[in-house]
């Protein structure tokens, strides 16, 4: 369907949730909880790599108000993982709802359910623990072959070969290669090389996990869960727990944020399982130390990169050799590996040869998991800060490095599989984020004073949208008997402003005012299936499946309207809520049509189901453009202009993809100069508050400048792409590069801080 | 989880020292950004707190008639910054109110809790102890006056007797009159962040050359301190880049800087030496000196 003359899609309309979120009414899972709930908490290890002797949970059980405590000893003896991701998942089934051996500090020992925390907490300072502790691997770059093997068990499996090698440490291993990389190294004029190291940088969603689960009068397990992915949350409670999944219902409410880590379950299995035991609601919530050190994170990356050129400033050969810390559990390690490659290779096809290979570790640290960006932040950081420098040996200016290599509309590129590229405006965004930047007075630098000096950078980024070939959603419209429509699907809301965009895609088919159109979404029992919101899939999939179902509703509202109008389908047409016959000679309203056709002798209820699925993940771009001014004698960096054009096909809701963007280049800010994570010697977590784990604040962001260069995506729905995850990528690189044309310090470990600028500054003196 | 055992609110000093009498193990809560912290993070178990918020003599910001600057220990951060006499009269009080935490916070922090807090990163104990400030403290039976450096005795430590309570922070004439000054905060983040570094310093000039200076540092130490060898060196000296550079280096010598998360000993001593000569500077001009910059 053409965008144009539209009066639902492209229009900024308020997310319809705002007004009641923002004027606290009664939506999250928290505040859905009985009020008699009990309260879960868990005693969790204080040894990164333990095996429990003996735990002693009697004295605990005599606190009063205690309903039960939950040891290993009281779990099903079956593997499975956390990970949100449609079956067979590629990620390791390698932990247990509780187990004998503890892997990360933080790790789950035991859970206690009592009528309050306090009893709670108090009940799990009694309970007795006996570790045998066991040397941990702690640095990932030494995992591999590191005589303590963190897996050692016999029953882990895989779905399929993920290149798992446990007794190495190796969780997945990844190649991919076309042409000989190698060859074309070494016939290239330049050649630059280097090592980048992105952190394992937390969401730091508002909203921590939590979960509230009870047992409906049928004695179904209903679970309410702060989720991106409902369906896959149940089939994991399912497996872990082992009980069929008809017995099992996930409703997601409101969410509070997930970024990627509520695609990751998270204490939905320690509540569901007390229920299961005591018949009673529970709740469980995570506290933001827990949030930050006993859940999921980015993963930690060392990539190399080889970046080879021609005299003509051709990028010919580019290498990853990528090196992931997944942690002490595996979710999405095989696939975040992949993606580092997956969404950062296609950005330069005048290539010959490119590689990526790699392994995901495992280590005695919190796991990582799905983040925003999903590999393609860490690829985008180590390939785009390789291109800049690569700019530097051209002498060829950055943003023309860019716009010589990049592909074009058409074009294919070498691990596409000859899938040509449907859309794209990166080279508008190049050429105007470099123009609202000043890049032409402003690059490389400025010397303001003695002590500032300003330095711009620039970087760009794909992403896909869905996940070709595996990614699908299925959504439903019905006309209600009172002449309203009711659209249910399963993908889900967490803030992002989904159920507001799908409605006005479904509005703009039907033609209906949005008012006429109510969300019922994210209930396993009544949504129909849906992966879940994640792999920048909502807009394009969902977004495709909403149109495809509104395309047919209205065929069948035509189809009905005419026979009651006694004219064929060709001679109406629907107009102002009525179909009408094409001759003037009778008309009949919706609501009319709703009510003749369910009620009475009707006897049917027009309503339509789609299912979409694509076989390619047509990609958004971003170029991203940063201006710090540096304090040469403290090393600290301010950031004083970033500047993010964005190509993300057709816009649904200017606003809401504004405000993607915007949070999307802030959390990229973060990462780039604020959220440190650091460990003890002994493997905790030193950053696991909002104290010590710094994300940027107001005054932090310096102005963030977004603009739009629309492309129109045939495959997707009015030419839409997805804009969820790609506006994440570019702060690192571009603020990186920006701090080096500053004041020459390429610093390679995110974050950027005042610290290693002034100490690699002094080294240069 | 808040773990509050009994909560008590005094009307007056006198009523808080009486209750304080009576119960020595009271906790005074002030603001309330401290020690429901605390209490929120299982540092502060089952405590009996003794507010003193509705004590409102206690908040008051004034000019004595012997020329001292009374500051009421229950003003909060927002109270001070915005206060005609400290703008006037000690205007780094203000900038350090000012670079304290967020808004909200500022609203309800007051620079007493601060002080008794004991913490070196306490935002106003730099420009406090440049200023040679004195806390009155009073219990049931009678007060006692003491400069700021005697008060605070090691990290999170202060000198507050049993049945104390602070009652007014006083800044004498001779410590502000004729002096320009400057508080830098050095910090990782914009707001909502603990100091890496507090330099306050008061500048005083006696024609061409360093009157007096004074140098009042937090988080170069257990404690905030003051650096006295610089100030002693200073004193009489032409005011040129050199001696503002040589002031800076002794300024390092009174710092007991350590490795911690935030910045490692080395970098803290860097940003010492730099950042008294940059603060040094602005007091000079502030000052009615010559400007380097």
């Amino acid at each position: 369907m053409e965008a144009v003359n539209l009066r639902n899609v492209g229009h900024s309309i308020p997310k319809i949730d705002g007004l009641s979120i923002a004027t606290g009414k009664p939506a999250y899972t928290e505040d859905l909880a009985m009020p008699h709930a009990l309260v879960l908490k868990i005693l969790r290890s204080p040894h990164a790599f333990a095996k429990i002797i003996s735990i002693d949970t009697s004295k605990a059980e005599r606190v009063e108000g205690v309903e039960c405590i939950l040891t290993y000893k009281d779990v099903p003896k079956v593997r499975f993982t956390l990970a949100g991701q449609s079956y067979p998942e590629p990620s390791p089934y390698d932990r247990m709802i509780l187990e004998g051996v503890v892997r990360y500090v933080g790790d789950e020992v035991a859970i206690i359910a009592a009528v309050d925390e306090k009893t709670a907490l108090k009940a799990m300072k009694l309970i007795n623990v006996e570790y045998e502790v066991l040397e941990p691997v702690l640095d990932f770059e030494k995992a591999i072959g590191h005589p303590s093997v963190v897996h050692f068990e016999e029953d882990l499996t895989c779905n399929f070969d993920i290149g798992l090698h446990k007794e190495q440490n190796i969780v997945s291993s990844h190649e991919q290669a076309v042409g000989d990389v190698e060859k074309v190294l070494k016939d290239c004029e330049f050649v630059v090389e280097d090592v980048y190291y992105p952190q394992a940088q937390a969401h730091a969603m508002m909203e921590t996990y939590r979960s509230f689960t009870y047992q409906d009068y049928m004695g179904r397990l209903v679970v309410v869960s702060s989720t991106q992915v409902p369906f896959h949350i149940k089939r994991q409670l399912a497996r872990a727990l082992q009980i069929p999944a008809t017995k099992i219902r996930v409703i997601k409410p409101r969410i509070g944020g997930g970024f990627g880590g509520k695609q990751t379950g998270a204490g939905d299995v320690f509540a569901a399982l007390v229920t299961l035991r005591t018949g009673k609601p529970a709740m469980i919530i995570y506290d933001r130390q827990e949030t930050f050190s006993c859940t999921t994170s980015r993963h930690a990356m060392r990539i190399k990169v080889r970046l080879g050129a021609d005299a003509d400033g051709f990028i010919r050969a580019i290498d990853l050799e990528v090196l992931s810390d997944t942690g002490a559990y595996g979710e999405h390690a095989s696939t975040v590996l992949s993606c580092v490659g997956e969404y950062t290779l296609p950005l330069y096809n005048k290539t010959k040869a490119v590689r990526i290979r790699g392994n995901a570790v495992y280590t005695n640290k919190m796991p990582a998991g799905a983040f925003r960006g999903y590999g393609a932040t860490q690829g985008t950081f180590a390939l785009e800060s390789a291109v800049n420098k690569l700019a530097e040996r051209l002498a060829i200016d950055p943003t023309e490095v860019r716009l010589k290599n990049i592909s074009q509309k058409g074009e294919t590129f070498l691990t596409g599989h000859g899938v040509q590229l449907g859309s794209t405006a990166l080279d508008r965004c190049i050429k105007k984020g470099r123009e609202m930047i000043g890049w032409k007075e402003k690059f490389p630098r400025q010397t303001l004073s003695g002590t500032k000096v300003r330095g711009v950078g620039m970087a760009i980024t794909m992403q896909g949208s869905g996940i070709a070939n595996i990614g699908t959603a299925s959504a439903e419209i019905r006309l209600t008997d009172d002449g309203n429509f009711a659209l249910l699907i399963g993908a889900t809301d967490m803030g992002t402003g989904c159920d507001t965009i799908l409605s006005q895609i479904a509005a703009e088919v039907l033609e209906v005012p949005l008012d006429k159109i109510y969300v019922s979404a994210g209930d396993t029992d009544t949504s129909p299936f849906d992966p879940g919101s994640y792999a920048s899939s909502t807009t394009y999939l969902a977004g495709t499946a909403v149109l495809k179902a509104a395309e047919e509703l209205k065929g069948k509202i035509l189809d009905q309207g005419a026979k009651f109008l006694g004219a064929s389908k060709e001679n109406v047409i629907f107009e102002e809520l009525s179909v009408r016959r094409i001759d003037g000679e009778g008309e009949i309203s919706l609501a009319k049509i709703a009510e003749q056709t369910i009620l009475g002798m009707g006897n049917l209820q027009l309503a339509a189901m789609a299912t979409h699925g694509s076989q390619i993940s047509p990609p958004p771009y971003v170029a991203g453009f940063a201006e710090v001014e540096v304090d040469v004698e403290t090393g600290k960096v301010d950031l004083i202009d970033y500047v993010a054009v964005v190509d993300c096909g057709t816009m649904i809701n200017p606003n809401l993809a504004r405000i993607q963007a915007e949070g999307g280049i802030v959390q990229g800010i973060g990462m780039a100069l604020f959220e440190e994570v650091r460990y003890s010697n002994l493997g905790k977590m030193e950053t696991n508050t909002f104290m010590q784990y710094k994300i940027p604040c107001r005054q932090d962001v310096g102005n963030v400048r977004i603009a739009f260069e629309e492309s129109y995506e045939p495959s997707g729905p009015f030419g839409a792409k997805s804009i969820g995850e790609v506006v994440a990528n570019t702060p690192p690189p571009a603020i990186v590069n920006a701090v080096y044309n500053a004041v020459g310090v390429q610093v390679h470990h995110l974050p950027v801080t005042a610290e290693k600028v002034f100490l690699e500054m002094l080294k240069q003196q | 989880m808040y773990d509050i055992r009994g909560y008590y609110e005094a009307e007056t000093v006198r009523e808080a020292t009486e209750l304080l009498r009576a119960n020595p193990k009271l906790k005074i809560i002030a603001g309330g950004t401290d020690v429901l912290v605390k209490m929120h993070g299982g540092q502060l178990e089952d405590a009996e707190l003794l507010s003193i918020r509705k004590i409102q003599e206690l908040r008051d910001i004034r000019k004595l008639e012997n020329g001292t600057i009374a500051v009421g220990p229950m003003a909060t951060f927002t109270n001070v910054f915005n206060d005609q006499v400290v703008n006037k009269y000690v205007p780094i009080l203000a900038e350090a109110a000012i670079s304290m935490g967020g808004p909200q916070i500022r609203n309800i922090a007051t620079i007493g809790g601060n002080v008794c807090n004991g913490a070196t990163s306490a935002d106003s104990a730099s420009s406090l102890f440049a200023l040679n400030a004195r806390l009155k403290l009073q219990t049931f039976q009678g007060e006692r006056v003491i400069p700021i450096q005697e008060f605070y005795l090691g990290p999170g430590k202060v000198d507050l007797k049993p049945g104390e309570v602070l009652t007014d922070i006083l800044i004498y004439p001779e410590d502000y009159q004729g002096f320009g000054g400057q508080y830098i905060k050095f910090a990782m983040r914009e707001a909502m962040d603990i100091a890496t570094l507090g330099v306050a310093v008061l500048c005083k000039l006696d024609s061409g050359n360093f009157g007096e200076i004074r140098i009042g540092l937090g988080v170069a130490g257990p404690t905030p301190l003051r650096c006295v060898e610089a100030e002693e060196f200073a004193r009489g000296k032409k005011i040129s880049l050199e001696t503002i550079g040589e002031i800076g280096k002794l300024a390092v010598k009174s710092t007991k800087a350590r490795t911690s998360w935030r910045a490692s000993k080395e970098y803290r001593e860097h940003l010492v030496e730099e950042l008294t000569q940059r603060a040094l500077q602005t007091a000079i001009v502030r000052a009615g000196g010559v400007d380097f910059v």
